[in-house]
């Protein structure tokens, strides 16, 4: 079900170019891959302004230290991972509380310290409660549903993305999809009659 | 369900849980073949968990929906700093089931 | 079954489920359901923002103020197979 980006022998050329100090290299590698992470940033921390920062910054970070880059895995991978860490900076410097609101598996709907529309919106479309599901999740739940989910990745390379082992991104990722299922499920279309 | 549940608790309640806990996985084809057959049984026979995969995977689907389209490199044309947009028709949504 | 909508299946494996949809009778509707899902997202067409817009004149542009060069690879290594 995910689909990568560019083949993985055409960046591993721009990689190696790039590592030796070829500047048009690593810049082919942003016509590459900035597109789309930005989409990832964006949907992590939602201000168009701080996603752009962000995805700069994260580039930044990767053409400084892509000589740490060893090749065992993807370099997309790599640089989503910095990309996500990015995010979770200015994201948690905001005023959110700051420490992730684990979500036991009995409470699917997660808590928001936020005021305003509660997260199981009734109004207007499945595109808008999904929307707002999505955002009510805090950035180490919604991390993980957006590489996967939305974006993708394949387990193995999204839990790569987050740091995580693939059994604790697994489980993040339940339970993130647990929530918005909550959130969404009066607006899904009717399922099966039993 | 109920005459399933009655006969074998322990087991209904065991796969019960198993399936709440596994559902994401079963949905990504990530169980091996026993495990998989054991959500299924169960799924036929809980309409709760019937209905948890149901909506967990219209929940996905609809999660993957949001994906926007992807930049696709032109790779014989690196001019500029503006690559083409090409829009993956991924689906055909007016095809009958 | 997603992997069905996003047309990332081989034909057999499209085949296969062709014919476990006809005979499972409670896969044919689910799998309709899931069309229509996927059919209601796609009418509200491109998210709120530029679509049109790409990120990446911003970043380079960005790099371009950068002065200094990479960091050396810790240790010189040769090409490692992809």
């Amino acid at each position: 079900m995910s689909e990568d980006p560019a083949p993985a022998p055409h960046d591993a050329a721009l990689v190696a170019r790039a590592q030796s100090g070829d500047r048009a290299a690593f810049e082919e590698l942003v016509r590459l891959h900035a597109d789309r992470l930005h989409a990832v940033v964006l949907r992590l921390v939602d201000d168009p302004h701080e996603a752009e920062e962000a995805t700069q910054e994260a580039f930044l970070r990767a053409w400084r230290s892509i000589g740490r880059f060893k090749g065992d895995s993807q370099f997309f991978t790599w640089l989503y991972r910095i990309g996500v860490n990015e995010a979770h900076r200015l994201t948690s410097r905001r005023t959110r509380g700051g420490r992730t609101v684990a979500l036991d598996e009995q409470t699917v709907q997660p808590a928001d310290p936020r005021p305003g529309p509660a997260a199981r919106v009734q109004q207007g479309d499945l595109r808008t409660a999904l929307e707002n599901a999505i955002r009510a999740l805090d950035h180490d739940y919604r991390a993980p549903l957006v590489l996967r989910d939305i974006e993708g990745l394949s387990t193995a390379e999204a839990a790569r993305a987050m740091g995580l082992g693939e059994a604790a991104f697994k489980s993040r990722l339940h339970r993130a999809r647990l929530a918005v299922r909550e959130a969404v499920r009066d607006h899904l279309p009717e399922g099966p009659d039993e | 369900m109920m005459r399933a549940m009655l006969r074998h608790p322990l087991q209904f309640m065991a796969d019960h849980r198993f399936t709440l806990a596994h559902a994401s996985e079963f949905l990504d084809g990530d169980l091996d073949a026993p495990q998989q057959s054991r959500v299924e049984r169960h799924a036929h026979l809980c309409p709760k968990c019937a209905e948890l995969l149901a909506s967990l995977r219209g929940t996905v689907t609809a999660l993957a929906g949001l994906r926007q389209a992807r930049s696709r490199p032109d790779t014989d044309d690196v001019a500029g700093g503006v690559i083409a947009r090409l829009r993956a028709d991924d689906i055909d949504d007016d095809a009958p089931p | 079954m997603g992997d069905a909508l996003d047309d990332d299946l081989t034909p057999r494996q499209r085949a296969r489920i062709a014919r476990h949809v006809d005979e499972c009778p409670e896969c044919g509707p689910m799998l309709r359901g899931l069309i229509r899902v996927r059919a209601t997202l796609r009418t509200f067409g491109e998210p709120p923002g530029r679509p049109g817009a790409s990120i990446v004149p911003a970043v380079l542009e960005r790099l371009r103020q950068e002065p200094d060069e990479p960091e050396p690879p810790v240790v010189s290594r040769r090409g490692r197979g992809a």
